[in-house]
This record gives structure tokens, sequence and C-alpha cells, in this order.
């Protein structure tokens, strides 16, 4: 799964700290998502979503492998 | 952040002093005759679990809480339970062969525990599927 969360996140100027404050996770869990390493649930990707403005499917791009 | 970064390695160093400390104390009290206890070796036990758990999660005890940590608790849990199987296996034959057993069930402890181990998982995972039923 592919993600725009890198992008977005430097649009927002927020740094892995504080995007991860806002969703109440680990800095360490928004660098393994944003390396393609770890894919989030379901409630933390619509939370992701909802931080970044953006819809889940958006931010998420689903790619068979 | 500074803060967390500064502070972890201090705590590993702490630990790892503390276990150099530990062996260095069994050490001398092994040379001077006196054999080890199931104190001493449960000490050292718990030590490197300490040191494990410190260089895995630091003293970051958040991450370890969220999801992925939860994930990475869960999925090391899994990877254990079939390692102390094997291994139970294996310390059952190794048992049998050192001890030279000559009934059919060898160590019966060790067999005792090599089967419930087997019948656990299957038996839990009956009653958590039972949850999604």
């Amino acid at each position: 799964m592919e993600n725009q969360i890198k992008a977005l996140r430097k649009i927002h100027g927020l740094s892995q700290d504080e995007l991860a404050k806002a969703c109440n996770v680990s800095r360490q869990t928004i660098n393994a998502i944003e390396n393609n390493k770890y894919d989030p649930s379901l409630a933390l990707a619509f939370q992701l979503a909802a931080v970044l403005g953006v819809t889940v499917d958006q931010l998420f791009q689903f790619k068979k492998s | 952040m500074k803060k967390r970064l500064s502070r972890s390695p201090i705590l590993i160093t702490l630990v790892g002093l503390l276990c150099l400390l530990v062996i260095g104390l069994n050490t001398v009290e092994y040379l001077r005759g006196e054999p080890f206890d199931q104190g001493d070796v449960m000490t050292l036990v718990m030590l490197f679990v300490l040191a494990l758990h410190l260089f895995t999660w630091g003293t970051d005890f958040k991450m370890a809480k969220d999801e992925m940590g939860k994930q990475i608790t869960h999925h090391s849990a899994t990877i254990s339970y079939h390692i102390s199987a094997l291994g139970l296996f294996v310390f059952w034959i190794v048992d049998r062969i050192v001890f030279i057993r000559k009934g059919d069930f060898g160590n019966i402890t060790l067999f005792a525990a090599l089967c419930f181990v087997l019948v656990l998982h299957p038996l839990v995972q009956f009653f958590v599927a039972r949850r999604y039923r």
C-alpha cells in the first residue's frame, strides 16, 4: 500500500512527531507508515486522513504486489 | 523528543552496568567455590529480559502501547510460541538421550508440558474465534 502522508505532512508543515501526537501514536509508527513498512488500522487511516484534510482513498493507494 | 533521546542511553548504560555488576559478583562467588543457585540464574535472566526490553523500546513506552507496538508484540508472541513448542520437543528428545530414559513417555513432566503447549494454541484459537461468530 502506497501513501501520500509524507507529501501532505510537508504541505501542512507538520513534523512526524506533531502528526504522531495529533493521531495519538508514536513517531516511529508514522515513520513506518510513511516508509510502507506498516499498514495502519482503518481507525488510524481515517484519523490520519482527517488530520491531513483529505479522504482515506486520497491518502492511501492500494497496489497489488 | 530531545529529552527522551538523552534519557534512553543513560538508562541503557545503567542496565548494562548492573548486568556487568551481577555477572562480576556471580563470577567472584563461583571462583570462591560457591555454586550458582536458582536466585543467581533468575537475576541474570531478569536483567537480560530488562536489557532486551530497553534495547527494543528504549524509554519510549508510547511506541510499545500504540497499534504498531501491539502488532509487534502480537507477532513476537506467535513466533515465541512456535519456538517454545519446538524447544520443548528438542529438550524432551535430548532428555531421553542424555538420561537414557526407557519409558514410552521419557521425562513425563517435559512430555506433559509439550502436549499442553501443542493443545494450547488451537484451544485458545477456538475460544477467540467464538467471539467473532
